[in-house]
């Protein structure tokens, strides 16, 4: 679906509609929220909360799911707007030139050759996804800007979900690591 | 009059020496006190904080740096002098540093304890391989390690059990993972031979502890404890006995109008402080703080040897993608090792070497460089999953030399407590500098014979965290702290125990030696007691 399609009242009208089945509520705010991504731009001005609905809707745009968890969106749209000042207006940016080329996804938005201020957006809101933390650990220093958004969450577990562990978590047996995983013949 | 005293003997520091010698006199009849700077912190509010920190790659991480009990992790706290910066990470808490350790539970091998007849560099040890075996056999039942006979740890003697052993390993090595076996393939026509690492990470349950599962975080913490770590010890030797008192941090070791040591004097972070008497005592506070806490009680160290011949593992480390998937991250975090530099007359010129295959699960190191590289949309899970299935490191750990130049001692600062801050002196040498072309080259053949692509091959000297030759042992009164029972050449009834006692350094990790002279020591002191 593209962001551009979707009108403003549903974000609105969310909380006291029930949940469809099988979605969670915050889930269902979330997508609301992507609803009101396209008709508050720009971005600036508004509410915190509301900034980290849309947030959480343009994440969701950006990292190509279906629905990203809100109270992480919150989470990591309060910090990025902490490091930077101006990260609603990048975010303004970034969802008025999604909308503009009314592109439906990620991919066919990066086929446009967006400009490379708008790329950079994109990777600071990727990088809080799949990494787990906003800012730059610095493991060299005694304190850095780093703060986490979620370690079980991030993104970047997923493509390799099949074949590695997320450190920390017992998800295989005794030995597993001896044979190569079941993939290895297309990996 | 028999004199009274607190206990028969006082061990400073939980760690995994200090545990193990307070756990041995226990055994033996003995009343132990043990003195713990830090708290005792449970299993799995270091794993919460393992998972809430974005620092992930830190190893301190996880712990606490407490302002009364610093560790590594305060820049202030281990302060550098010397043209080379030293930093071995270390933590205060019951258990000591084996919490954030990979389990390699190497033996020395013969020549490493005659370096100076064998090689004309370095020096010999007071005691031989042969006199250490049988300590080197109790501290592995003891911790639990896991390993291969009928393995070449030299590089030189192929085909025979080297080191020798009059018996098996506890347990059998775990089994290796698919990109190490894939790795053992394809460098064995040029020559390179892999050995399974002896390892504390259990290949089955061992002493309550069970076998690893391969959760892929052996450091900073185990979540399991699967992996051995000193905080095992500290419990077996409070069963047997012992008292623990934690939040205890000694700031002097008095001594005696005899020459003996009579007390310790420690302060909490309360304010509180107490005096404790015992027979003997045993410094076990690692191989910073307990030559720093001599020093600071002018204690055994007329000579001025005591804090001096520092000596780290340096090395180089090389990261690549292999042509073929070989996953790493699947299983413990290291396993195997080459020799191709370990012994033998090259030994005389330079520095020997151990190399080292990483096996951590590198979806955080992969994505930070495809993003630093722009990649976006579904091209990001793609190449992920791509290149995480072929990345591979492998690092080096150089042999060094014990040069008196070379020292740890008390610094200018002070900590909440009161107590100086750690002060590092140290050069590279060119024994050690010498070791680099030859590593440059076989990592150049590990990278050709996975048909790999480089992404770094650094000549930079990285250390590792090991610390050794800071209390060391010898048969000279004037150049070294301890006899060949870790006995102080000044105070009968003092014994250092850990990695700071040994006169060569070898190339590999040195705890199970600490821990082998560290039961040794306890059992000459529980004969004396």
């Amino acid at each position: 679906m593209s962001i551009g399609s979707i009108r403003r009242e549903g974000r609105d009208a969310a909380p006291a509609a029930p949940a469809p089945a099988g979605l969670r509520r915050r889930d269902f705010l979330l997508s609301s929220a992507l609803a009101g991504l396209a008709a508050s731009l720009p971005f600036g001005g508004t509410a915190r909360a509301a900034g980290a609905a849309d947030f959480g809707a343009l994440s969701a745009f950006v990292t190509g799911r279906s629905a990203l968890d809100a109270a992480l969106a919150e989470r990591a749209y309060g910090q990025l707007a902490a490091l930077d000042p101006g990260f609603d207006a990048k975010l303004a940016a970034l969802s008025a030139a999604i909308a503009e080329t009314g592109a439906e996804s990620v991919d066919a938005f990066l086929a446009t050759g967006p400009a490379p201020e708008l790329r950079a957006t994109m990777t600071t809101i990727t990088a809080a996804w799949y990494l787990g933390y906003t800012g730059t650990p610095d493991p060299s220093q005694e304190s850095d800007n780093a703060k986490l958004v979620t370690y079980r969450e991030a993104l970047m577990w997923e493509p390799t979900a099949d074949a590695t562990p997320i450190p920390t978590y017992s998800q295989h047996r005794q030995n597993y690591w001896a044979e190569p995983p079941a993939s290895i013949a297309t990996d | 009059m028999a004199q009274e005293h607190d206990a028969d003997v006082i061990v400073i520091g939980s760690g995994t020496v200090g545990s193990n010698a307070a756990y041995e006199l226990a055994k033996q009849g003995k009343s132990v006190i043990i003195l713990e700077a830090g708290v005792r912190i449970p299993r799995w509010k270091l794993i919460e904080s393992f998972r809430n920190s974005p620092r992930r790659t830190d190893y301190n991480g996880p712990y606490p740096d407490a302002p009364w009990a610093h560790t590594s992790a305060s820049h202030a706290y281990v302060e550098n002098d010397g043209s080379y910066a030293m930093v071995a990470n270390f933590l205060k808490l019951v258990g000591g540093s084996t919490w954030h350790w990979g389990g390699a539970t190497w033996r020395f091998i013969p020549d490493d304890f005659k370096m100076k007849s064998t090689y004309g560099v370095g020096r010999d040890w007071p005691i031989s391989y042969d006199d250490l075996e049988p300590w080197y056999d109790k501290a592995e039942y003891e911790i639990g390690v896991a390993g291969n006979l009928g393995e070449d740890q030299s590089g030189v003697r192929p085909g025979r059990t080297w080191p020798p052993r009059a018996r098996e390993f506890p347990m059998p090595a775990q089994k290796n993972s698919y990109m190490l076996d894939t790795f053992a393939k394809a460098i064995g026509p040029m020559g390179y031979e892999i050995v399974a690492e002896p390892s504390a990470m259990m290949s089955g349950s061992y002493r309550g502890r069970p076998g690893c599962v391969g959760n892929n975080n052996c450091a900073p913490v185990c979540p399991i404890g699967a992996n051995y770590s000193g905080v095992f010890h500290a419990d077996l030797a409070i069963e047997a006995g012992c008292r623990l008192i934690t939040d205890a941090t000694v700031d002097r070791i008095e001594k005696g109008p005899d020459g003996k040591i009579a007390s310790v004097h420690y302060k909490s972070s309360d304010g509180s402080e107490g005096r404790l008497s015992a027979r003997a005592f045993v410094l076990a506070a690692h191989g910073y703080e307990s030559p720093k806490l001599m020093i600071m009680s002018d204690v055994g160290n007329s000579n001025d040897m005591v804090g001096r011949f520092l000596m780290p593992h340096l090395g180089l480390g090389v990261d690549f993608f292999a042509e073929e998937a070989v996953w790493p991250g699947r299983g413990p975090i290291q396993q195997g090792a080459i020799f191709s530099h370990r012994d033998g007359e090259s030994r005389a010129r330079h520095s020997g070497m151990k190399h080292a295959v990483n096996n951590f699960v590198a979806n955080e190191n992969i994505t930070k460089r495809l993003l630093a590289q722009g990649v976006l949309g579904s091209e990001l899970d793609a190449r992920i999953r791509h290149d995480s299935a072929r990345y591979m490191s492998l690092y080096s750990m150089f042999e060094t030399l014990p040069d008196p130049a070379n020292r740890v001692q008390p610094g200018d600062r002070t900590d909440a407590l009161g107590n100086p801050n750690i002060r590092l002196t140290y050069a590279v040498d060119d024994y050690c500098r010498g070791a680099i072309e030859p590593c440059i080259a076989d990592f150049t053949n590990f990278v050709t014979a996975m048909n790999g692509e480089t992404l770094s091959m650094s000549r930079d000297l990285a250390n590792h965290d090991h610390i050794m030759g800071t209390t060391i042992m010898g048969d000279d009164p004037a150049d070294s702290v301890v006899d060949k029972d870790c006995r102080s050449w000044e105070h009968e009834n003092l014994f250092v125990v850990g990695t700071g006692n040994l006169p060569s350094s070898s190339v590999v990790n040195p705890t199970l030696t600490a821990v082998a002279l560290g039961i040794r020591a306890a059992d000459t002191i529980a004969k004396e007691v």
